[in-house]
């Protein structure tokens, strides 16, 4: 552990010690090759009235054909001829600024940005507007902006990030009502999460129902499947960005939502006006605390139990000067089933919980008026915990006390540090280095009891993960743009190294002003891995780390990809075909399970080593999205056509066998109109091939096969047993739905604001497949001549759920 | 625990779904194959192969009353069966309608460690084929017994069971055993009762960590302290088996333990039948036993 802190010091000071030099002093970084013709604008975007950083903003010269985007942090930097000059600003949702400069010197810009009415009304947008798809490097890439999120129909009208992402082509929903999602043919770990920098191990409420990301309080969320920039590594298939909300610098402002199954509150304002803001932002369901009366009325006040889940962000952003700010973001998150028994002679009191906290401490310098860092502290934990104390007294008035403690989980310390430097205007270089320190405990096990005996074991794994990374998106020409990267991983866990070089490269060029062809070049390696029995996020779920036993998961993945923008009608469509192999992605082995609640109650500790097995993972297919975004209509369709195969020396008799989540088509539909300012409409559709199951097919009887040991298979002797022959050997009939929403704000004196909102999930009550389980078809045993079949059972959930919210902002 | 995660789950399905069953034709359709299960070992005085019917689990009425007649549907009794060594020695099977297998008295062939033998199975006009090779016998068991007052007045008695890993690569292990109480009231025969002893979570086991270390596992049982009782005798179980054999047991198990679990994946059981239009295993194994008298 202590070698793993010093490997940690050292790779930063390394980092810190290369780029030392980057002072704003240091003449060869702020002085351009072409000093005597370039100069730089540079500043940040914020929002009028919230102080609010922007990100993604695009900055763009038209005449000149030059441009930039703002960072993270909502700084920009453009490095433009000496003369005259119009710049667009502009932002989806929040019109287009045009400033006029006459530049004749290095220029500071501090640009507010006002939302715009306008924005959402049908006006012609020029090719400068905003960031457009043909005119990035970029490929697989997606952003959502927050409103979305807090305007698509939702389940229970709980609005959720994960949920929405899933109506992205090449994102896929797992089971109905899910909020777990496979990028591109992988599996749910693997993918990123970050929220703020800090990893989200476990985005799951309620066995996968909700996500754990409260839309309140979300600033932008991103979603890469593919064409990987460097600064981004540690899993296979997807990265989704998601980015608090700093607070509003200016007023106090919030908002609290009531619905259904849950409350959120927020609220936001100044510390110190202009200089320090905070953010807090929380929610809780309350279904437990309804039903708990009509428990105690049905148990006679013996029994009480529950279950909620709650959330709590809370971010604080000070600005130290206009070049030095810092940020504190946190996060935590918890679900808990609890159940109480008191009898007169027993009692019992259980609680099963698991949850994530993060924390991010981020500080952002600016060197100059080209060089940009942010440093980030992060910690991250993920822990499941079930507890459990009995009391039993006998008749003879003795006491018997017993409990157990089990928990397992992860916790992270991560150093990082990134770069943004753009020395002219043809160069965009992003560079930096991060360093974690990964504390696995499988399973921690503390049980007292008189009769089975105590057990106190703890298993415990640590390891070390860096990474240093560079990134360059470079216009070659008017029409060309490359952006090749380079990113070297490290990990050590005992003895065992990995040194890793993964080279991305993505290329665009633009064969006309709105049309441009793309491809890209990823290699990506995963050094810790979730073991999941079931797939569909259950807390049991393990992350574990990469071993000399157990290697890294590695990918390449190949895509290409047309972006046409159609600038007059402001749509854009793109198509995307991609290849993705899969090196080392690991499995349980046949019949292995980890982690069940029986063996968590009887201590039981397994080596999850011996359970696992190593294989090759094949995913291709191709992708389309129409999308608008602007106008009183906006929304998109999506359509993925897409294969996803496995193969494990260990499994399915070493056979290639398609995976569960294998989804040969997937459409989603998604309209929001907004006639008024008062009244929001919103509707999705989606459709999606069914998913793949293991389901016995065959039948033989039941006999004695002559093996001398008693064992649990042929201890329960029946007529028959089941069995089968291939694993997914069972396709699941598709599922579709139509979600339909409402929302009616009406704005209020002193900018308050209420709303309403309706939804209806699943509106025709589809009876989409959530499982398929096997049985007996009824017999009436009186008939002598009855007989009986195996008969296939498909459970449905969540058809035609009506919800409302009251949402008041003030 | 379990009661309040199965109340809460129960709560979310009664509210929310629905159950429907859906017609199988043409999203499960598999046709029927012959099933064979054969395991020797030299220590078997039965050489036992299982030739039957796999039928499809769909689509296949059972009688609830007629079990001959249900059986019949999966019974192949005329199939031709032979063993065969290296060597080219062979001994055919017969059917028994008794066992409803395949067997020969094993002095007909002999099975010896490390040989390989050859399983050809001639049924509904198809020949099928298979091969195993004989483990290696485990030496030695040592057994750990502790003994304590069980809270109903009782003896517990817990057992841990320790031997040596064969060093000749993968090994796999399946442990159990019996126990065999006798009893006695005065003036009359003794009386004898056998009952088996699970090794839970242990009772399948493999060298997957370290090649030739000691393997353990741990079972328990519970006697009464009932003054008649005038032997207990426990019989502890070792087989050193293939892992086709111990794969098919596992699988096997696991599916009993998960069935009814939605979210459990099904296992795959091994097949070793080269040829398509069969499944099954064929497999050898060595087994080492060893009697414990317990003296309370």
């Amino acid at each position: 552990m202590t070698k793993n802190y010093y490997l940690t010091t050292f790779f930063l000071i390394l980092l810190f010690q290369g780029y030392a030099k980057d002072n704003s002093d240091s003449p060869s970084i702020s002085k351009p090759l072409y000093q005597s013709a370039e100069y730089t604008v540079s500043g940040y975007i914020t929002e009028t009235g919230s102080g609010e950083n922007l990100l993604g903003v695009s900055i763009y010269v038209p005449k000149l054909k030059l441009g930039t985007t703002s960072n993270d942090y909502g700084f920009f930097s453009l490095t433009l001829p000496e003369g005259n000059h119009e710049v667009y600003i502009s932002y989806i949702g929040y019109g287009t600024e045009i400033k006029k400069i006459e530049l004749n010197k290095d220029t500071v810009w501090a640009i507010e940005l006002t939302t715009s009415a306008e924005s959402l009304e049908e006006v012609v947008v020029t090719a400068d507007e905003k960031v457009k798809e043909s005119k990035v490097t970029q490929m697989s890439t997606v952003k959502i902006n927050p409103s979305v999120i807090q305007d698509v129909p939702a389940l229970l009208g709980e609005k959720d990030v994960l949920k929405t992402l899933q109506l992205l082509p090449g994102i896929q929903a797992g089971s109905e009502g899910s909020s777990g999602f496979f990028v591109r043919g992988g599996t749910p770990d693997q993918n990123l999460i970050v929220l703020d920098d800090a990893v989200v191990y476990n985005s799951n409420h309620l066995f996968g129902f909700f996500s754990v990301f409260n839309g309140d309080a979300i600033k932008s969320v991103e979603a890469f499947k593919g064409g990987f920039p460097a600064r981004f590594g540690g899993r296979l298939s997807s990265v989704i960005k998601i980015d608090m909300k700093d607070g509003n610098k200016e007023k106090l402002s919030g908002k609290f939502n009531i619905g259904l199954i849950s409350s959120s509150v927020l609220l936001e304002g100044p510390i110190n006006k202009g200089k320090t803001s905070f953010i807090v932002s929380g929610r809780r369901t309350y279904a437990d605390v309804l039903a708990r009366p009509f428990i105690k009325a049905e148990t006679e006040g013996e029994g009480n139990g529950g279950y909620y889940f709650a959330d709590l962000n809370f971010k604080i952003h000070h600005i130290f000067s206009p070049k030095d700010k810092i940020y504190w973001s946190n996060y935590y998150g918890r679900d808990k089933f609890y159940g109480e028994t008191n009898e007169q002679n027993y009692e019992d009191k259980v609680r099963l919980g698991w949850g994530n906290i993060t924390s991010t401490l981020r500080w952002n310098h600016q060197y100059n008026n080209k060089l940009f860092s942010n440093t980030s502290l992060i910690f991250s934990n993920y822990e499941f915990k079930v507890t459990g104390d009995f009391k039993e007294t006998f008749q003879d008035g003795e006491v018997e006390e017993s409990f157990f403690r089990t928990s397992s989980g992860i916790n992270d310390f991560t150093l990082k540090t990134d770069f943004d430097y753009f020395p002219n205007s043809k160069h965009s270089i992003k560079f930096g280095a991060l360093a974690t320190n990964h504390n696995f405990k499988p399973q921690r096990i503390l049980i007292k009891d008189d009769f089975a005996g105590n057990v106190d074991a703890t298993q415990e794994l640590n390891s070390f993960e860096g990474a240093v990374y560079a990134e360059d998106d470079w216009k070659l020409t008017d029409k060309l743009r490359i952006s090749p990267g380079f990113r070297l991983s490290y990990f050590k866990q005992g003895d065992k190294q990995y040194v890793n070089p993964e080279p991305r490269l993505a290329l665009a060029y633009n064969y006309k002003p709105d049309l441009a062809f793309k491809a890209s070049y990823t290699r990506m390696n995963q050094y810790i891995h979730l073991l999941s029995s079931s797939g569909i996020g259950l807390p049991t779920d393990l992350w574990v780390s990469s071993t000399d036993r157990v290697k890294p998961q590695t990918s390449q993945q190949f895509a290409v990809g047309v972006a046409k923008d159609f600038f007059d009608k402001d749509y854009s469509i793109t198509v995307e075909g991609y290849y993705k192999t899969m090196d080392d992605v690991i499995a349980y082995k046949e019949g292995a399970s980890f982690l069940a609640i029986e063996d968590l109650e009887s201590g039981k500790t397994t080596n999850w080593e011996d359970n696992i097995t190593a294989g090759k993972g094949w995913a291709y297919g191709g992708e389309i999205l129409l999308r608008k975004q602007t106008g009183k209509l906006t929304g998109w369709l999506g359509y993925t056509l897409s294969w996803s195969e496995r193969q494990f020396d260990e499994l399915n008799l070493g056979k290639k066998f398609f995976d569960r989540y294998d989804r040969r088509h997937d459409i989603s539909l998604v309209g929001i109109y907004k006639p008024r300012d008062r009244i929001t409409l919103s509707a999705t559709w989606v459709f999606a091939t069914g998913n793949n199951y293991t389901l016995p097919n065959l039948q033989r009887l039941d006999t004695p096969d002559g093996f001398p040991i008693q064992n649990s298979s042929n201890f329960f002797g029946g007529q028959t047993q089941q069995f089968s022959t291939q694993r997914n050997n069972f396709r699941g009939e598709s599922s579709h739905r139509l979600d339909l929403g409402i929302q009616l704000h009406k704005k209020l004196k002193k900018g308050r604001e209420r709303t309403w909102g309706f939804s209806l999930y699943n509106s025709y009550a589809r009876q989409n497949p959530f499982i398929y389980t096997t049985g007996d078809s009824f017999y009436n045993f009186d008939d002598p001549n009855a007989t009986v079949e195996n008969e296939l059972t498909r459970t449905s959930v969540l058809m035609l759920i009506p919800s409302f919210n009251y949402t008041f902002k003030f | 625990m379990k009661k309040y995660i199965l109340f809460f789950a129960a709560t979310l399905v009664i509210f929310t779904s629905c159950q429907k069953v859906v017609d199988a034709n043409g999203l499960l359709d598999i046709e029927a194959k012959v099933f064979i299960t054969g395991y020797i070992s030299p220590q078997d005085t039965l050489l036992r192969v299982h030739v039957s019917r796999a039928l499809p689990v769909f689509g296949t009425p059972l009688s609830v009353r007629d079990q001959e007649a249900n059986q019949d549907k999966f019974l192949i009794k005329d199939a031709q069966v032979t063993i065969s060594d290296e060597a080219g020695n062979s001994t055919n099977l017969s059917y028994s309608e008794e066992e409803r297998t395949y067997f020969v008295d094993a002095s007909t062939l002999a099975i010896v460690a490390n040989q390989s033998y050859f399983l050809n199975v001639v049924a509904d006009g198809d020949t099928y084929t298979a091969s195993c090779t004989i483990p290696t016998k485990v030496a030695e068991l040592n057994e750990r017994i502790n003994l304590r007052e069980n809270s109903f007045g009782g003896q517990e008695v817990d057992i841990n069971l320790a031997f040596q890993d064969a060093e000749e690569g993968r090994s796999f292990y399946v442990i159990g055993g019996f126990v065999s109480t006798t009893y006695q009231i005065e003036n009359e025969e003794p009386v004898s009762f056998v009952f088996d002893l699970f090794f839970e979570s242990d009772e399948f086991l493999s060298d997957n960590l370290e090649d030739g270390g000691t393997l353990d596992g741990s079972a328990f049982f519970n006697v009464g302290n009932d003054v008649n009782v005038i032997e207990n005798r426990v019989t502890l179980q070792v087989a050193h088996v293939e892992e086709a054999l111990f794969q098919n047991l596992k699988t096997a198990s696991t599916n009993v333990d998960a069935d009814g679990n939605p979210f459990v994946e099904y296992a795959i059981a091994p097949n070793n039948i080269q040829e398509e239009g069969a499944v099954g295993v064929f497999a050898g194994y060595q087994l080492t036993e060893k009697v414990v008298e317990l003296d309370f």
